[in-house]
């Protein structure tokens, strides 16, 4: 059993992250091990914010396996690399947790010319365009 | 592992283990301005309890594409494989991202997100709910079985549907009115 939740309004911004968490929470009967939110900002800005991870939360509860943290700083070196590659610039990067991470970047292309162009073999190792993740 | 959860020039996809208000306090997101958001919360029952297996899940590489649902697809690799031959890249094998996968391949055939959420119904088997946004829509489809349930609350100024009314309700504490759509019903709503 899952729960699912959301909201939109019409011609207005607004405290949509505080919302859906109410929303969210009061559903947490339906679901309680893990909770995802989609959330859509003003849109004005021409950068792109990306949104990754470098590993898992282990904390109670979790069943991911700890790694060695000095993984997450060359999987994180490699996404910085790999955004260079396709020709975009990081402009502010933050730290939310020791594995989640926030940049804004800024990309000349539109992002899906540039998956097309990348668009090459199943081996290809490009973590933003490749398909590094496989089937899991 | 490396997981890109999102790239987009509106859309941020947060998701980590804990309640709602664990993962919004951790990522400071009673703070996030915006328009609209969709939410999944998530009993894990066929994989583990970690971030790669929580929704939503972005519709690689289309930016400000994300899908939530509720339920199971049946012909998850049929479409899966159908897709790929198209060039459509898969980052996990979670059916909600099927769905946001087969939703954004119909937009760049050039369909509206309407249509292509109306031939979603009959292409995808199974029985399920789901919630699609894009950079300024929201929009719901049930299948033509409809077990999962939705419910709906719409106004002039908002829209807001859940998996129950109690959500709704948790934003709205005064009287109101939902409703819960048909089955086979797709809806389309513009920021």
């Amino acid at each position: 059993m899952c729960g699912i939740a959301g909201l939109i309004h019409r011609g207005k911004s607004t405290n949509v992250g505080g919302e859906m968490q109410k929303m969210l929470q009061s559903l947490k009967h339906r679901g309680p091990d893990s909770t995802g939110y989609a959330l859509y900002g003003s849109g004005k800005s021409k950068d792109y914010i990306l949104r990754f991870k470098v590993g898992e939360n282990v904390k109670e509860g979790s069943s991911a396996i700890m790694e060695d943290a000095s993984v997450y700083d060359t999987r994180r070196d490699e996404v910085n690399k790999q955004i260079q590659e396709i020709g975009a610039k990081i402009i502010k990067e933050e730290q939310i947790t020791p594995y989640s991470f926030r940049y804004v970047i800024k990309c000349k292309d539109d992002l899906l010319d540039l998956a097309k162009k990348n668009r090459v073999s199943r081996d290809d190792r490009n973590i933003i365009f490749g398909s590094i993740f496989g089937a899991h | 592992m490396t997981e890109i959860l999102s790239l987009g020039q509106s859309l941020e996809l947060i998701k980590d283990i804990g309640d709602a208000q664990v993962v919004a306090d951790q990522y400071s997101l009673n703070k996030f301005n915006g328009t609209h958001g969709i939410g999944h919360t998530r009993m894990a029952t066929e994989s583990g309890v970690d971030i790669r297996s929580a929704h939503p899940y972005w519709a690689y590489p289309f930016s400000d594409v994300s899908v939530v649902h509720n339920g199971q697809l049946t012909n998850y690799w049929n479409n899966r494989r159908a897709l790929e031959r198209k060039g459509m890249r898969f980052m996990s094998a979670c059916d909600s991202e099927l769905i946001a996968v087969y939703l954004a391949n119909k937009i760049r055939d050039g369909h509206d997100l309407e249509d292509a959420m109306r031939s979603s119904l009959s292409d995808l088997d199974g029985v399920f709910t789901y919630m699609v946004a894009t950079k300024d829509k929201l929009g719901m489809a049930k299948d033509t079985m409809a077990a999962k349930p939705m419910v709906l609350y719409e106004s002039d100024e908002l829209v807001a549907l859940a998996s129950e009314e109690v959500a709704i309700r948790s934003l709205l504490p005064h009287e109101i009115d939902t409703y819960d759509p048909y089955e086979g019903e797709v809806k389309v709503w513009q920021a």
